[in-house]
């Protein structure tokens, strides 16, 4: 019984090692192409292609859909962000999706809105009831007052239905977008109108960094670590991840707080997948399971350049509950399309991408959290020596950190996003301190997630408390 | 024992690495801070000499300044970006004499070269220089990079024929356009047309051949851009294609051409397209032309198109109604009472309209 154990105990510790190193490989891999590609994007950036979008009367409209929910103290700079974009042709629609707190009356007061009487489109099904739409006088603001459907994705839909532009921009209500942020995300299109169905931007936590009327001032750190941590998971997964993927043409997320879609596309697949707790990635999948599906050559492209900003948790609560919610979704997706993995119809997505997803994304807290356990307990029992147990623990947990490390290290030399020695410092000693607890409280929180979705629960789209962009002017929100 | 070294020897060398890779970061760091302070001492020399040169240019101090410009040998980096900024925002006899200053120095006969060169950064960064100074000898370089292998360098080549700006350089864009089919590196048409509208009405001439040529890529675009740029002597061209054209994206991009250039005598055969048309857009940018041109007698069938089963078309035809003033509003306010037949359109034009021309105060003073 004891050798079986023994043999059970290595073999499995053997396997998590494995793994991680696979995993971690893997991931080192995705930087690598992403740092190569990037440092060629940026070589080759031109601003005389932006001149000459912005000029264009030809450049395609978009309308820029923001739900919103209890979003008072962010709301008003967030839109003063966008109208300040260098975009020639836009409109900004904003879902008030049952907001219990002032964000309509904040928005009416400061915008000047009327009610409206626009139809929408009647395109896409939606579920929660329009109450009033208003707008302002020039037109570019529309608010839709609908009932809170407890899903995001409802909401999107119905700011689809009133939008009226070719292009369609997602983005979260505490997002704040850099001046050029959307010629830089249309740009892909107007190059290659013909296969470009979708481009992401990448996203950076904007905690720490001063702003006025929805302006970034000066780009800082955090002060608090688990923001701090959170920026090096950024520049890990949400930048150079996602920059490694494009370069495959294997993109199967673009967040939700920055996304740009062919409106059309979004309508023939019927919009958003209004009960989906990742309703992102649902929508990126569902893209590529269409156009695969009807044969199509398409590009869904991701953009390095840093173009939005975005409040992440502070407290570790509501950091659980995002991260329950990713896993969750996660598994919702990857359900929704198992017919996709391993199915070579579906070219590099269903052999390569969502099998990715499923041993390296969603079962990560499995092993990581029984890995946690197995090498205590062979320790406690005698099977593993402490010796061996450490150094098990250091390759895996050295491997992480040099990988966080490769990002930070291929980001400040892409772009010097925070020009202060101590913010590298900070960022080196984020890196490492990720290690030793933040990423074990995280597998757990993603293995409550996955098991809230394996039992089905109800999970709703959370409600995410603001505290507001950190002005300058003295107008912060409490 | 031997599991042990081995996961030794590895965490070591991980630790080796992140170290490693840390103080290289800080030392690529340290060398681009002093870098970027040198840069900003040379732009602090080059800029007051570059500034009065420019506004110097009727003296005779303006040779010697330029001699002074060419002699900076040392500062070629900065010296580009400095002229890289002034280039856009410079027209008429100061941009000629930046660019003299280019061309003296070597920099434009360079760029030239440097489109022939291996490295695509390279051939990128000359082509958009060579467009960014205007300069018409860079032409045939710039049209030989529309079939280059690498997409950024044929876009920017695209942008640098857009840049120069002549109708030299509009035909080689379409002539590559036209004669590329099947070719393994195209060009896709939406630059093509941001850079023949940039061009501007210097490429009449090719843009009026254009709607005769083979590919549907190259009518679509000049009927597209002739509306745009409004080319009044592509009416009958552009009357043509809209009635006959085999492609819809050519006959859609004559349709709204000829609604922009607003010409009395398209009416009847855009109302004949109104009654024979089955493609929604087509309808719908019929319905817009009419509405631009806004001759009375096409009301009864802008009307009819409010009812159009379609709602993008219903929407179209009901805005074509508001240029009517008057007469299309009240046409517009009688539909709105209906609960079908368009009623949900005109009220959603009628609540626009009033909007965009409400110009009451919110607040009485």
């Amino acid at each position: 019984m004891r050798d079986f154990l023994e043999s059970a105990v290595i073999g499995f510790n053997s396997f998590v090692i494995i793994y991680f190193l696979a995993l971690n490989s893997l991931y080192l891999l995705i930087v690598l192409i992403a740092a190569r590609a990037q440092r060629r994007a940026q070589r080759m950036s031109s601003e005389t292609a932006l001149e000459d979008l912005f000029a264009n009367p030809l450049t395609p409209g978009v309308s820029v859909l923001v739900p919103a929910y209890n979003e008072e103290p962010s709301i008003v700079s967030s839109v003063h962000s966008i109208l300040d974009l260098r975009y020639p042709q836009l409109e900004v629609v904003i879902v008030d999706d049952g907001s219990t707190d002032g964000t309509f009356d904040v928005l009416q007061q400061e915008f000047e809105l009327q009610p409206s009487t626009r139809v929408a489109a009647g395109v896409v099904e939606t579920v929660g009831q329009v109450n009033s739409v208003h707008i302002s006088r020039d037109g570019q603001i529309v608010v839709i007052r609908k009932e809170n459907a407890r899903r995001r994705g409802d909401a999107l839909n119905v700011a689809l239905e009133y939008s009226r532009y070719p292009l369609v921009c997602m983005i979260d209500a505490d997002s704040v977008l850099e001046k050029d942020a959307l010629m830089h995300v249309v740009r892909p299109f107007v190059d290659d109108p013909e296969h470009v169905a979708a481009t992401g931007g990448a996203i950076r936590p904007i905690n720490g960094c001063p702003t006025e009327r929805g302006m970034i001032l000066e780009k800082r750190l955090p002060k608090a670590w688990a923001p701090r941590i959170q920026v090096v998971e950024y520049l890990r997964s949400f930048l150079l991840g996602r920059v490694g993927w494009s370069a495959f043409n294997g993109l199967m997320i673009i967040s939700g707080a920055f996304g740009l879609f062919r409106r059309d596309l979004v309508q023939q697949i019927g919009g958003l997948t209004a009960d989906s707790l990742a309703e992102d990635a649902d929508l990126v999948n569902s893209l590529h399971h269409r156009l695969r599906q009807e044969k199509q050559s398409y590009r869904i492209v991701f953009v390095p350049h840093p173009v939005c900003w975005t409040e992440v948790p502070e407290n570790l609560k509501i950091l659980s509950r995002q991260r329950r919610r990713w896993s969750h979704g996660l598994l919702e997706v990857l359900w929704r399309f198992r017919g996709m993995i391993a199915n070579p119809r579906y070219g590099r997505m269903g052999l390569l991408v969502l099998p990715y997803y499923v041993v390296f994304e969603l079962l990560t807290p499995i092993v990581e959290i029984l890995g946690l356990i197995c090498l205590p307990l062979g320790i406690a029992f005698g099977i593993l020596n402490w010796q061996a147990a450490v150094l098990y623990a250091l390759v895996a947990i050295g491997y992480g950190i040099l990988l966080s490390v490769v990002a930070i290290v291929v980001d400040d030399l892409s772009y010097q996003t925070y020009r202060r020695w101590k913010d590298l410092g900070i960022l080196l000693v984020a890196a490492f301190l990720e290690n030793f607890g933040f990423r074990q409280m995280h597998a757990f929180w993603r293995l409550r997630g996955l098991w809230s979705g394996i039992r089905g629960s109800n999970a709703a789209w959370g409600e995410m408390p603001r505290v507001g962009f950190k002005e300058t002017s003295g107008a912060s929100a409490s | 024992m031997r599991t042990e070294a081995i996961l030794l020897i590895a965490a070591t060398l991980n630790l080796a690495v992140i170290i490693v890779l840390s103080l290289s970061t800080a030392l690529l760091k340290a060398r681009r801070e002093r870098r970027a302070r040198r840069h900003e001492e040379e732009l602090a020399l080059l800029r007051p000499v570059m500034m009065r040169y420019l506004a110097t240019w009727e003296d005779g101090d303006a040779h010697d300044l330029a001699d002074m410009l060419i002699g900076y040998r040392g500062v070629t980096t900065s010296f580009e970006e400095l002229v890289a900024g002034l280039l856009p925002k410079l027209r008429g006899a100061d941009r000629s004499m930046l660019v003299d200053i280019l061309r003296r120095r070597g920099t434009i006969e360079e760029a030239r070269q440097g489109t022939a060169s291996r490295r695509p950064v390279r051939r990128y960064r000359a082509v958009e220089l060579l467009g960014a100074a205007g300069v018409s000898e860079g032409i045939p370089e710039a049209a030989k990079l529309l079939g280059d292998r690498n997409t950024d360098v044929r876009l920017a080549a695209v942008r640098a024929l857009g840049r120069i700006g002549t109708g030299e350089a509009g035909a080689a864009l379409l002539e590559h356009l036209d004669s590329e089919e099947g070719v393994k590196h195209p060009i896709p048409p939406h630059p093509v047309t941001m850079a023949l509208l940039r061009i501007g009405t210097d490429a009449t001439e090719p843009l009026i051949r254009a709607l005769e040529a083979e590919s549907v890529e190259v009518r679509t675009i000049a009927t597209e851009v002739l509306g745009v740029l409004g080319v009044y002597p592509a009416v009958a061209g552009l009357q043509t294609r809209m009635r006959v054209d085999p492609s819809l994206s050519v006959r859609l991009g004559a349709t709204h051409a000829l609604g922009r250039l607003s010409m009395p005598g398209s009416v009847d055969d855009l109302t004949a397209m109104l009654r024979t048309e089955e493609d929604t857009e087509v309808l719908a940018a019929v319905c817009t032309a009419l509405g631009r041109i806004a001759d009375p007698a096409t009301v009864p069938e802008l009307e009819q198109a409010v009812a159009h089963p379609h709602p993008t078309v219903r929407v179209a035809a009901a805005m074509a109604l508001v240029p009517f003033g008057e007469t299309g509003l009240d046409r517009l306010r009688e539909i709105a009472q209906r609960d079908a037949e368009g009623g949900d359109a005109a009220r959603e034009v009628l609540a626009r309209n009033s909007i965009a021309t409400d110009t009451t105060p919110l607040i009485s003073l």
